[in-house]
């Protein structure tokens, strides 16, 4: 392992420590004014997380050695960040215009993003496999078990 | 009692062999082993998308559907464990020691059949296994107190955390950061919000289910992204493997199945560890009461035989503390266990005298998804085949719609849905630096036991006026306070297995 991978590593824990350490404050400053008996599981949990933070984090700080031991595959953040964003457009998109809609529209953009290919024709192949997925969630969600969908201006 | 027993085994008896639930049970198993197979889909995130399902069943079915949909994954992932070298789920890691090498050979069917009938001996021994130790268990459980509920719920975190793979911390502090979440909401003792951040809708709790659904599912859909590979695995059948290979186990590999089967039903009783690390133990045992253990690693139906017949018996183990003590005893279960909730139904010592009918319903049903796994699994072992071709660029936009809808099937909230998507996103960064996921599940559903327990036992000291005699000194409590103890050893324990199953595959 060479030396840069390992402060990425270090960088990690030293994030999560850091990160980890901000929330508990948060909810320690919202937990202050909670009234017995309702305060004391909360403030053990807080003193418990606040050790942990502060223990990662200084590990991190102190130690130079590696503590991780596997190796992580380099993650491809675009594909990451294409699948997070489309979801959460999903999301805004369903009460608007209608889940089965939505779906098909996300699935299709999904599929052709994450694809190699990225031509018109494999866009229109996205569509066509995902359209005969979204009428299978369809028959099972809506015809089977008639789970209600959120419904917009479309289905 | 005994009388008791025998009418809720005859109502159980009834209950399982009706169409419609030996029909739930066979299509589960048949999903759950494609679901299995398909490298990234794991068993869990299986049994949390299909929990919604569950509603509009009896309780019994719906378990017994779930327990199914597990069975099959974790027999499925030893399939692309033998064809590609990657575990399905990360139950078949040490599947891929042996399977990968004999396929190589251009003996994956013999792999592929061994690995069959090795799953479903293994989970039958499981089952009765839970058969017979979830009675007794439950009598005890009936004597604990809060203290006693306390600190199994704490050595069932320390457990989980200890085998984070090394970084106890990390492993903690993933326990830990389940509990905070599982207290957003109303609190269970005097109903005041909390960590609510003023936000109306939040009262209500994050729900459970949604959470796990963006743990299990979700998060893993990112990672999948993250990391795309396209599959090809090669296979042709041979006409009458599967007798010979049946043959041949039942007569060579009896002590080796036996040993591995009970190494994975007990292995699975402890909380968070379950299947992977059921079938890291048992391979390493069944090299060293070997004779020619020198030959594990290169291709050897004995190395199968012990990974995937422990990795199956693990699941019935898992379902014991689950169902005794309302402590799941791993992911899986954690997602039943949250089902049964959702049901309103309370695992625990009272299960067994409160719902009797279900819980023997479930158990018999169970045992039969195990043993009609040999005939789904039979069939399905050329679609699985063909199922690691699918790309994965449409695996991922399909589960992620399913994982929404899932989820918002379960309350009809949209609310639910966010919850789940941020859940995803702590459990794909969390796994990244090193967080537990099913450490994280764990902590959220044991936040309201660990927390009445506490409080319970709290008062309790102030009225005695003794913190030592309640929190301490009791026996059962001192036991666990031991176990806790010596489980954050486990690590170095389980390091010392993993390195030696390692340098066995090499």
């Amino acid at each position: 392992m060479n030396k840069s991978s390992r402060t990425v590593y270090q960088h990690k824990d030293f994030y999560l420590g850091l990160v980890t350490l901000f929330i508990t404050i948060l909810l320690i400053w919202q937990s202050l004014n909670f009234q017995y008996p309702s305060n004391v599981f909360p403030w053990v949990i807080e003193g418990v997380m606040v050790i942990l933070s502060v223990v990662i984090l200084l590990k991190a700080v102190i130690n130079k050695q590696n503590t991780e031991e596997e190796k992580q595959s380099p993650a491809n953040w675009r594909r990451i960040t294409g699948v997070f964003v489309s979801s959460v457009l999903f999301i805004i998109a369903i009460p608007i215009v209608g889940f089965y809609v939505s779906s098909l529209i996300t699935m299709t953009l999904v599929s052709w993003l994450l694809g190699k290919d990225r031509s018109i024709k494999s866009l229109g192949r996205s569509f066509l496999v995902c359209a005969v997925i979204t009428i299978f969630i369809y028959i099972v969600f809506r015809v089977l078990i008639s789970v209600p969908t959120p419904e917009g201006i479309l289905i | 009692m005994g009388s008791e027993m025998l009418e809720f085994f005859v109502i159980g008896l009834t209950n399982t062999f009706t169409p419609f639930n030996l029909l739930i049970i066979i299509l589960a198993l048949a999903a759950g082993i494609i679901v299995g197979a398909v490298p990234g889909l794991s068993a869990a995130m299986a049994t949390a998308l299909l929990v919604p399902f569950t509603f509009g069943m009896s309780p019994s079915t719906g378990l017994a559907m779930l327990a199914a949909i597990g069975v099959g994954a974790v027999y499925g992932g030893g399939n692309s464990a033998i064809l590609l070298n990657t575990p399905g789920t990360p139950a078949s890691v040490a599947s891929t020691f042996d399977g990968y090498p004999m396929s190589q050979r251009g003996e994956a069917d013999k792999a592929l059949n061994t690995s069959l009938i090795s799953s479903v001996i293994g989970g039958i021994i499981g089952s009765i296994c839970l058969m017979f130790f979830s009675i007794p268990l439950s009598r005890i459980a009936l004597q604990l107190g809060a203290p006693e509920y306390f600190w199994i719920t704490i050595f069932a975190l320390t457990t989980i955390a200890s085998l984070s793979q090394g970084a106890v911390f990390k492993g903690v502090l993933s326990g830990v950061i389940g509990l905070l979440a599982g207290m957003i909401g109303l609190d269970p003792i005097t109903a005041t919000p909390r960590f609510t951040f003023d936000y109306y809708p939040l009262m209500q709790g994050i729900d459970i289910i949604a959470a796990m659904i963006g743990l299990f599912a979700f998060s893993q859909m990112l990672v999948l992204a993250a990391s795309m590979k396209s599959t090809v695995a090669n296979y042709t059948a041979k006409k009458g493997i599967f007798k010979k290979v049946t043959a041949r186990i039942l007569r060579k590999s009896k002590l080796n199945l036996t040993r591995s089967s009970l190494i994975g039903s007990i292995v699975g009783i402890l909380p968070g560890a379950g299947a992977e690390i059921a079938s890291m133990v048992s391979y390493t045992e069944a090299k060293r009461w070997s004779k020619n253990s020198e030959k594990y690693g290169t291709g050897i139906t004995d190395g199968m035989v012990a990974s995937e017949s422990a990795n199956n018996a693990s699941i019935g183990g898992m379902l014991i503390p689950t169902l005794t003590l309302g402590i799941p005893g791993g992911a899986g279960a954690a997602i039943m266990m949250g089902a049964l909730l959702t049901h309103g139904i309370q695992p625990g010592s009272k299960l067994f005298s409160n719902h009797g009918d279900i819980v023997y319903t479930f158990m018999i049903s169970f045992l039969l998804a195990n043993i009609l796994l040999l005939v789904v699994g039979y069939f399905l072992i050329k679609v699985t085949v063909k199922v690691l071709t699918i790309p994965a660029k449409y695996v991922i936009a399909g589960m992620v719609v399913l994982s929404v809808i899932g989820t918002y099937s379960l309350r009809n909230s949209m609310l639910d849905v966010t919850v789940m998507v941020i859940f995803g996103v702590i459990g794909f960064l969390g796994k990244r630096v090193g967080l537990n996921n099913g450490a994280i599940a764990l902590g959220l559903i044991l936040a309201p036991l660990a927390e009445s327990s506490l409080v319970q036992s709290l008062l309790m000291a102030s009225s005695e006026n003794s913190f030592l005699q309640v929190f301490v000194l009791r026996p059962i409590s001192l036991v666990f306070i031991i176990l806790t103890i010596v489980s954050l050893g486990l690590p170095s324990l389980l390091m010392k297995y993993k390195r030696r199953a390692d340098s066995k595959s090499r």
